[in-house]
């Protein structure tokens, strides 16, 4: 086998893609990034196409070691990146010959690390797709977050050959997501409606890829529960007893709560790297500019 | 009345309001049979929902307003939508595996039994699937048996756990957190990824639930190397 194997797995490492397609008619959620953008910048470091299945590492603190040589990317949340104790430049591709260790501290800012590997994390695919759903122990690497020991093989890739790579600051300390009156808008009361785009919100610890939790007054629910329908990442539903849940990938395909807003595709990057205890504001966009809304620019690959 | 509503801007939502729930999940499933056969471009994915289907797409590549016009049309052609399959689903009622059975039964004055005996005389559609992988909503429960959800779901419901919550019936697949009422256990395996189609259950399809007792349980969850 080449590729990984991991020593340290941190808190919840899962293996990531770009998720499944055409399976939300069997109750099973497409998963995927959390933060698309980071997870591209650290595929074309490591030489893959933006969509190759990677792992995915909440709150960093992960360590691996190399099974023969690959090329390995990293990008997302701000942690330092160490191979055999050594700090590591990130915007370079990194290249580990057999047992070296890539070490990745805890993340400062943001919430996910993304780390690729040259080739691509090539456990089998299940229903269309390597991405892991752990609450059902679907698909990843045996349905489950990392855990010490286990080796994650790399698919057939060219020589390992060093990239840099311009991803963009991440803007962590911005907290701003831009979003769309969601489907149930009319339905909720003129002052939650008014206070929502703007209020401060605070991010719950009981976030996960499922959901992020948001804490803080200003929304009111709307008058009870709807017929259940399908729903979207990004969608912020807002449940009678409690504070707004923006769905991600891992949440439930259908849901029966009123949904106030939808955030814009392009900023899923930022949902995806709040942490438990940032805040975060929405901010009121039409569609027209929800649109040309850029996610920062796709990571510019050079040659180094 | 059909409403349209835009969810984001990659997505679109087609609800059928005024018209009774099994007729709207008709119309939906007819437009959902037209974007299985001919999807139009730019379509990523489908899902349907009690009265609804969403339709989620790449705004570059998809024609909004040529596909809603579209599906005025499909929503009628109930002839393309595909004959669903019949199901038996065998249940255990109460005991262990239905704590909430005796309980709903005596709010409503009648026996435990009778509770079962009405829940398994009805035939049931599956409407949509959503909540977890393989977790089909199913219609057609006897109104005196509808229950509301739990206010606080529990943290664990058992693999294979029958159930009501509001209006519906269903069986959760896999051990989880729920919310619904628990009448009863069924040994049956609901989803499984490695088959085609993954998911027992359809929508459209049509499901009968059949008493047995709790030595079968245990001997058919075991035949699928399950213990309760």
């Amino acid at each position: 086998m080449r590729g990984v194997r991991v020593v340290r797995p941190g808190f919840f490492t899962t293996v990531q893609d770009a998720g499944r397609r055409g399976a939300s008619r069997w109750g099973v959620p497409a998963s995927g990034f959390a933060d698309p953008f980071s997870a591209a910048a650290a595929n074309a470091l490591a030489g893959n196409a933006a969509d190759s299945a990677l792992l995915e590492a909440a709150l960093g603190s992960v360590e691996l070691e190399s099974v023969g040589t690959v090329a390995i990317g990293v990008a997302g949340a701000a942690a330092v990146v160490a191979v055999n104790g050594a700090v590591a430049d990130r915007d370079r591709t990194l290249v580990l010959r057999s047992g070296d260790r890539l070490s990745i501290g805890p993340a400062t800012a943001g919430l996910r690390v993304y780390v690729a590997v040259g080739g691509g994390i090539a456990v089998p695919p299940v229903l269309g797709s390597r991405s892991a759903l752990a609450p059902s122990a679907l698909g990843g690497f045996a349905g489950r977050k990392l855990a010490a020991g286990d080796e994650l093989p790399a698919g057939d890739a060219p020589a390992a050959e060093v990239r840099s790579v311009a991803s963009g600051a991440l803007p962590f300390d911005t907290g701003v997501v831009r979003a769309l009156a969601g489907p149930q808008w009319d339905s909720f009361p003129e002052d939650a409606r008014r206070r929502f785009f703007g209020a401060p919100f605070r991010v719950s610890p009981r976030s996960d890829r499922r959901g992020v939790r948001l804490e803080g007054d200003g929304v009111a629910p709307a008058t009870g529960e709807i017929d259940p329908e399908g729903v979207v990442v990004g969608a912020v539903q807002v449940p009678a007893g409690g504070g707004p849940i923006v769905l991600m990938p891992d949440g439930p395909v259908t849901g029966g709560y009123p949904k106030i807003a939808v955030a814009v595709r392009a900023d899923l990057r930022v949902l995806g790297q709040l942490r438990p205890g940032d805040m975060v504001r929405f901010r009121e966009v039409s569609r027209t500019e929800a649109l040309s809304a850029d996610p920062g620019g796709r990571p510019r690959e050079e040659r180094a | 009345m059909r409403v349209v509503r835009p969810v984001g801007e990659g997505a679109v939502l087609l609800e059928w309001t005024s018209v009774p729930e099994a007729l709207a999940g008709r119309k939906a499933r007819a437009v959902a049979a037209h974007l299985e056969s001919r999807p139009p471009g730019g379509v990523r994915e489908w899902t349907l929902g009690a009265r609804s289907l969403l339709v989620v797409f790449e705004p570059e590549r998809f024609d909004e307003p040529a596909f809603v016009s579209a599906a005025a049309s499909w929503e009628n052609d109930f002839a393309a939508i595909a004959e669903g399959a019949r199901h038996e689903i065998p249940v255990c009622y109460g005991g262990a595996g239905g704590i909430d059975l005796e309980e709903l039964a005596a709010e409503r004055g009648i026996s435990p039994e009778a509770f079962a005996q009405m829940h398994s005389a009805a035939e049931y559609r599956v409407a949509f699937l959503g909540f977890a992988p393989g977790f089909a909503y199913l219609t057609g429960l006897p109104a005196p048996l509808a229950a509301a959800r739990l206010a606080t779901p529990r943290v664990h419901v058992p693999w294979g756990s029958v159930a009501i919550g509001g209006p519906y019936t269903g069986v959760y697949p896999d051990a989880g957190p729920g919310g619904w009422r628990l009448i009863g256990r069924s040994p049956s395996a609901l989803f499984d990824a490695r088959r085609r189609p993954p998911a027992l259950l359809s929508p459209g399809d049509r499901v009968r639930f059949v008493p047995i007792e709790e030595w079968k349980f245990a001997a058919l969850a075991a035949s699928r190397g399950l213990r309760g």
